[in-house]
């Protein structure tokens, strides 16, 4: 054997890492399970949190489909959505690029294979009047909104109050991919408890990633429901 | 462009400025990497410290010129806030 050479048999230290080599972390929440393809949801806001935000995702059987929980005290907003309330099983990941929110973006993360799905940007000025958002891609291309519906409720509810207009006319977000209707966000009447339904029935094509679309959810519950 | 370097296989690719403070994804082998700093680290910057001139350094010229007059009164509760606005802003920059 010559130097500079690797006795047979052995492995190159030295050798990069190569694309084949690596395997995906190896994940046991199941895509094709029925409860992340439920066209309807019910997301409520845990009301006794002092720090930090917590939501439940019930599917409409009453079941826990999804837990939520904010970080508190994170200067970049970090929201996790776990299978369940132990959260022992963390499948998705919201962090912030910035720390001020005004027109921030915030990467959706898929904790079970540590991929970006993609990302949602809060259009900050058109905000200040309406809430929109924009749904992007891995890329940062946008591929969809969501925005508050009825500009003209959307203005009394910033000028008289959150809690009146919201008995008449409670808020709802409506989310595109193109121009073709994907999910619609209604708000309840309470104003005390948070609630929302989150109907993803439009979307019969199934052009918005299901992952996307919850944590749009949970980003209306957390950073919209902040604001009210 | 922002350059950044994959923390497992050292792989170096370009990602757009708007990414800054995000997560993105080795094109070569797939780790999930965090791109430093915020997207917005020149306002959070500017208003935490503007915030702390205004709000937070009055109260320590206050404690001083207190110190100076012998009104100890003056010296400690202006010192006390500017002690509390100290503190504010070391969580901030460093709570995190």
């Amino acid at each position: 054997m010559s130097d500079g050479q690797i006795p047979e048999g052995e492995q190159n230290p030295y050798a990069q890492p190569t694309t084949e080599n690596i395997q995906p972390a190896p994940t046991n929440v199941d895509y094709s399970a029925p409860v992340y393809h439920q066209s309807q949801y019910i997301i409520r806001r845990k009301v006794l949190k002092i720090f930090g935000a917590a939501f439940h995702i019930y599917d409409m059987a009453g079941n826990l489909a999804f837990y939520s929980k904010q970080k508190a005290f994170k200067l970049k907003e970090d929201i996790r959505i776990y299978g369940d309330q132990a959260m022992t099983s963390e499948l998705l990941c919201i962090k912030a690029r910035g720390v001020i929110d005004l027109g921030m973006t915030y990467d959706v993360i898929d904790s079970t294979t540590q991929q970006v799905v993609g990302s949602l940007r809060r259009k900050g000025l058109k905000s200040i009047l309406r809430d929109s958002w924009t749904i992007q891609d891995v890329n940062d291309q946008e591929i969809g909104t969501m925005t508050e519906e009825s500009g003209a409720l959307a203005i009394l509810r910033r000028f008289i109050g959150g809690a009146l207009v919201q008995l008449v006319a409670p808020q709802q977000f409506n989310g595109y991919i193109g121009d073709v209707p994907v999910f619609q966000f209604n708000q309840n009447r309470n104003p005390f408890v948070q609630k929302i339904t989150l109907d993803y029935g439009p979307d019969v094509n199934g052009l918005l990633d299901r992952r996307l679309g919850i944590a749009a959810a949970a980003l209306v519950c957390a950073i919209e429901g902040r604001q009210n | 462009m922002l350059e950044t370097a994959c923390s497992q296989c050292n792989h170096v690719w370009s990602v757009p400025p708007s990414k800054k403070g995000g997560s993105v994804n080795c094109p070569s082998c797939g780790v999930l990497t965090e791109l430093d700093g915020a997207s917005d680290t020149g306002w959070f910057y500017g208003l935490t410290f503007g915030g702390f001139a205004v709000l937070g350094l009055p109260f320590g010229v206050m404690a001083v010129i207190g110190i100076l007059n012998g009104s100890m009164s003056m010296a400690v509760c202006s010192g006390s806030i500017f002690a509390l606005a100290v503190l504010v802003l070391l969580f901030v920059l460093f709570g995190s």
